[in-house]
């Protein structure tokens, strides 16, 4: 760090020398002139915390070179000490009026000297350690702005104004702008953006300290086109003027948006056709057997219809998964639901499942009404399951129980219903399917191996249990 | 299916599908019904407005972006019952109608005689 220097001027070396000695300290460096003329040179390259200055000097005194350094901006500010061996009242006067802060009287006191300096001391190395602190702050915010520069992503600096600081050329370049036509928050978002208003109260409420991290999602137009940022923004301290600071960092996710726009579009539109599809089918088949065998087209046309609702909740899940009782509510809603016990946790099933098990209950479902406990008042059927999740499968217990039929008996040729579930089911899931004819009522137990884990909730209600 | 549940009624059906239309007409005729069909957004606004209903189906996704709703609009002003046929639900039904009877495709024939005979009730 630069020392604190005073300058010391006297026509007489051996004064100098004098006050040298007492003044000497750490941190302090003393220079010497023993004309006016010297001390102005040096007074151009120095800045001095103190000057003590002799007035009886030959050539310019030291009332001329105070008056002088009074007259020039660069040394006005210097504190000046006169030395002066008169008592003569008329020349302390002139010295003040010449801009001496202070008078000493030759021969000098020691200690007040000592002491005067002390204090001009102490005031230049407390404005200096300042002067350092505000360097450090300018030096590091210096550093982070120029971070801010070279940072791949777009990222501006404000402050609680609204004034924009600094931006960096990613923002620029993404969409386009001049960082003239970005100096303010308002300026920036009021032309471009249709929920300015929101974002900016979402700013406002930051710089206000109402709210923390602001992170929202905006559509901008910029001369790069219709844009969609998703910018984070919060406090990052005070600069050295004790304005606060804050930072906005932008993700460009234009693309994702629009993506998951076309996905949206495109899974609706898909959605859209297959019920068409659907319905156009259905259509075909009326047209073609109608009136021929009304039996068949009814049964074609229920299955055809199971298959669809199967369809309606997968695509409210974007063909993820389905839940095993919306899946059991909907095969069995057109067989009159109150005659129906359904008992089971809740428990998700993949798509493929989700279609075989609708058509399984379906058939079960149809030949219950034509033959089993739903062909006659006060039948009932008991549909319910347990769950049991392994790593990376579910293995599902169905059971199928009619009650409150007529007597069973055993069909004598297998249907499309049975072949679906003794063979198909299994076939295509593992475990194992059967029809028990039972006199009592139809039994049919299905045990399942459904990829995928269980839904958490179902893990604990299953450790619970067991 | 043969006996005429709707007969002397007269209905306005749009469906912008050759096929599907074809099963929807033959339900409703042979049910007794005279069926006004119209495949096309400006024929239907002009069948709504003035012709002499007693109810209308409306498939509600009528292609290109247009719906059935305008139409639906039109009834509702005239006291004209009606129901929806939709796609799925995920189509975005407009909330104004969010409570209203619709059909999902594929529907059974049973089905859309039942929503028809649920409009006209007291009407026998």
């Amino acid at each position: 760090m630069e020392p604190i220097k005073f300058l010391l001027v006297d026509d007489t070396s051996a004064n100098l020398d004098a006050l040298e000695a007492l003044l000497a300290r750490a941190e302090l460096q003393t220079l010497r002139a023993t004309t006016g003329n010297e001390a102005l040179e040096l007074l151009l390259v120095h800045d001095f915390a103190l000057a003590l200055i002799d007035v009886q000097m030959p050539g310019m005194s030291g009332l001329e070179l105070a008056e002088l350094m009074r007259g020039a901006s660069r040394t006005r500010d210097v504190p000046i000490i006169l030395l002066t061996a008169s008592t003569d009242q008329s020349l302390t006067f002139k010295g003040y009026e010449a801009g001496a802060v202070d008078y000493l009287a030759k021969p000098i006191d020691s200690h007040m000297l000592m002491r005067k300096a002390e204090v001009f001391f102490e005031l230049a190395s407390q404005r200096r350690e300042l002067l350092r602190q505000r360097d450090e702050l300018e030096a590091s915010e210096r550093r982070f702005r120029r971070a801010l520069l070279l940072a791949p992503t777009p990222m501006a600096l404000f402050d609680d104004q609204g004034n924009v600081l600094t931006i960096n050329s990613e923002w620029l370049e993404l969409s386009g702008w001049k960082a003239a036509e970005l100096t303010s928050l308002d300026g920036w978002l009021d032309p471009s953006c249709a929920t300015a208003a929101e974002l900016l109260q979402r700013f406002e409420d930051l710089v206000t300290g109402k709210t923390g991290r602001v992170a929202i999602e905006c559509e901008m137009k910029t001369p790069r086109g219709t844009l969609t940022w998703e910018l984070a923004a919060d406090c990052v301290g005070e600069n050295f003027e004790g304005r606060r600071l804050f930072v906005c960092i932008a993700h460009d996710v234009t693309e994702r948006t629009q993506s998951e726009r076309v996905r949206k579009m495109l899974v609706n539109e898909l959605n859209h056709r297959v019920k068409n599809t659907l319905a156009t089918v259905q259509s075909f088949a009326w047209q073609t057997f109608k009136g021929a065998e009304p039996a068949k087209l009814e049964s074609f046309a229920g299955r055809l219809a199971a298959l669809s609702k199967a369809h309606n909740i997968l695509t409210v899940t974007a063909w993820e998964k389905a839940g095993l009782h919306k899946l059991v509510a909907n095969a069995i809603e057109a067989f009159g639901p109150d005659r129906f016990e359904v008992r089971g946790p809740a428990c998700d099933v993949d798509p493929k499942a989700a279609v075989t098990l609708t058509m399984v209950l379906h058939e079960l479902a149809t030949n219950a009404v034509k033959y089993g406990a739903l062909s006659v008042l006060g039948g009932k059927v008991h549909v319910h399951w347990m769950a049991e999740g392994l790593p990376d499968v579910t293995n599902l217990h169905l059971v199928w129980e009619e009650t409150g039929g007529p007597a069973v008996t055993q069909p004598t040729r297998d249907g499309f219903g049975t072949r679906l579930i003794e063979r198909q089911l299994t076939a295509e899931f593992g475990g194992n399917a059967a029809l028990d004819f039972c006199e009592t009522g139809l039994i049919c137990r299905i045990q399942l191996s459904i990829p995928g884990s269980l839904s958490p909730a179902i893990e604990a209600a299953w450790s619970q249990a067991s | 299916m043969t006996t005429h549940r709707l007969h002397g009624l007269t209905v306005l059906l749009v469906e912008d599908d050759v096929f599907v239309s074809m099963l929807a007409e033959d339900v409703l005729r042979e049910a007794g019904a005279e069926v006004l069909l119209a495949m096309r957004l400006e024929l239907g606004l002009q069948l709504a407005a003035t012709a002499d209903l007693d109810f209308a189906v409306l498939d509600v996704n009528l292609g290109q972006g247009r719906t059935s709703y305008p139409m639906a609009d039109l009834l509702s002003e005239r006291g004209i019952p009606f129901f929806f046929l939709t796609g799925y639900d995920g189509e975005g039904f407009s909330e104004r109608y969010s409570d209203h009877l619709r059909l999902q495709k594929p529907y059974s024939p049973e089905q859309l005689l039942a929503a028809s005979v649920s409009l006209n009730t007291g009407r026998f």
